[in-house]
């Protein structure tokens, strides 16, 4: 398969009043068109930073980061922790937000942004305001004007974590749903191992200060998958290892 | 039952305050001469609208009113915006707000008569001197405040220049704290139409000191009854427009 995301050394140094904080240092990633990959890590690795790097909202102190992508106004297309949509547009507008650069007219943006809500099982809310949505909802909205964008990856940072566990799963559900019927590569951070299990084809675990990639480990278990089956419960017990023994080297 | 109570003694209060109004001249409390009586009102006011003068007035205090209104919150809002999204723009005109800024609205009309003469100018000219300001701290304030998280959307969604930033997230962000300043300046501005006029230039508060001189007591409360109905209704209107524009506001 062809690689879509391709990171090579990446290292990077925040600067801040002549105070360095190195984040991240020669770390590489290399992910398959179509792929989805969970990364994993301590608080404060810089998985957030990773994510951002990538999409160009901060910049490599070394090393490369190359995207494989169509050309367009954004390479990946990324989702929040908190949906952050813009309060002052209805759903639909907040959706066909990523599609407003020169070359999409208004009746295409309002097609597309109506059928990524139609993806999410929202298309009804389409007129609503942001604040008349549940949490839930709101994280839908958020999914789909990142599909709207129509980026081929789409990154996503934590973004079921503030949601309870019935929601959370499914909207796991959901984001499979998605990411099989439109063959997006995703990059999906997240602290909590059974999603990243229950998601992933790949569980990538950053560690350290600076952060580097310390595991990958494949789930090959077949899907749909069963939050139970023990494969994934011995790769959830042998990433927590990996983490375990790293914060002991600290 | 309970909600008609306002309304009731709402309507008590202003049926007393007239009575008692009326009683002082009948009584013989106060020299009619002095303070006329409230029913001598509507002849003066058919008497002043049958020359024509009550319109003419009218319409010529309006016109300044929203001309001056129009220019000082342009310019309040342009350089609030200048100086909220560009440090360079704050430092350079930093001093200059200093040294002006103190300078009471009125202080300027000897300048506007000597510049404009006593033409409407120079009435425009104070009021918008004193939206201005006004108008100018409510939206460096708003634009300073724009949450960091919602510009990061827009970064993210490839929005980078400065253009995309101000019209897709700091405007329409930063337009609440705008109209709370709007709302201020719209009182400001209305006394500062009749201070203008005061010094001569044709309107309300021109045909109300020429009355005055004239010991027309009644046509004096005709006019600022007229000023207090007219700023009543601007500002309901203004209030109306803005539940309209905000109504995105949770
Ligand atoms: N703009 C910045 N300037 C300086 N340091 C920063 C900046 N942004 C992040 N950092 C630092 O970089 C490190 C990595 O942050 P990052 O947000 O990527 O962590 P994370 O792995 O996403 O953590 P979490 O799981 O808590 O979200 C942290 O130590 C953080 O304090
Ligand atoms: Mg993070």
């Amino acid at each position: 398969m062809e690689t879509i995301i391709d990171i090579r050394g990446l290292g990077l140094t925040f600067e801040q009043n002549g105070r360095k904080t190195e984040v991240l240092r020669g770390l590489d990633l290399q992910v398959r068109r179509g792929e989805f990959v969970a990364i994993v890590g301590p608080s404060g690795v810089g998985k957030s930073t990773l994510l951002r790097v990538m999409i160009g909202l901060a910049k490599a102190s070394s090393g490369s980061v190359k995207l494989n992508t169509r050309p367009g106004p954004v390479p990946a297309a990324l989702v929040f922790q908190d949906a952050r949509l813009l309060p002052w547009r209805k759903v639909v507008s907040n959706v066909a937000f990523g599609l407003e650069h020169p070359g999409v007219s208004r009746a295409e943006r309002r097609k597309r942004a109506h059928e990524a809500l139609e993806f999410v099982g929202l298309d009804n809310l389409a007129e609503r305001w942001p604040h008349q949505l549940s949490g839930g909802q709101r994280q839908r909205v958020a999914l789909a004007r990142a599909l709207a964008a129509g980026s081929d990856i789409l990154l996503m940072d934590e973004p079921f974590s503030a949601l309870d566990a019935i929601t959370r799963e499914n909207l796991q559900n959901e984001l499979l749903r998605v990411w099989q019927a439109t063959e997006r590569t995703i990059l999906f951070v997240t602290h909590d191992m059974d999603e990243a299990v229950y998601l992933a084809d790949r569980v990538i675990a950053i560690v350290g200060a600076p952060g580097e990639v310390r595991s990958s480990i494949e789930v090959t278990a077949p899907r749909p998958r069963r939050r139970s089956d023990p494969e994934l419960q011995a790769i959830i017990r042998r990433l927590r290892s990996d983490l375990a023994a790293d914060s002991a080297a600290l | 039952m309970k909600n008609s109570r306002p309304y009731i003694l709402g309507l008590a209060g202003l049926v007393a305050f007239l009575g008692l109004w009326e009683l002082a001249p009948r009584l013989g409390l106060v020299n009619p001469m002095l303070l006329p009586a409230p029913s001598a009102i509507p002849a003066a006011l058919r008497g002043e609208i049958a020359s024509g003068m009550w319109q003419e007035a009218m319409a010529s205090s309006i016109g300044h009113y929203l001309m001056g209104l129009a220019i000082g919150s342009a310019c309040g809002v342009a350089l609030g915006v200048a100086t909220g999204m560009f440090r360079v723009a704050e430092e350079s005109v930093a001093w200059v707000v200093r040294l002006l800024r103190p300078i009471p609205g009125l202080a300027w009309v000897p300048f506007a008569i000597i510049w404009f003469g006593v033409n409407a100018p120079a009435a425009i000219f104070i009021i918008a001197m004193g939206v201005f300001w006004i108008v100018y701290f409510a939206t460096f304030g708003a634009v300073r405040s724009v949450d960091r998280d919602l510009l990061e959307v827009a970064d993210a969604f490839g929005f980078r220049s400065a253009w995309s930033r101000l019209v897709k997230i700091i405007l329409p962000a930063a337009i609440p704290g705008i109209f709370v300043g709007l709302r201020t300046a719209l009182g400001q501005a209305w006394m500062a139409v009749v201070a203008a006029e005061i010094f001569g230039v044709f309107g309300l508060g021109q045909r109300m000191m020429q009355a005055s001189s004239l010991l027309a007591t009644d046509i004096v409360v005709v006019y600022m009854l007229t000023m207090a109905v007219l700023y009543g209704l601007i500002d309901t209107g203004f209030m109306r427009l803005q539940n309209w524009l905000l109504r995105w506001k949770p």
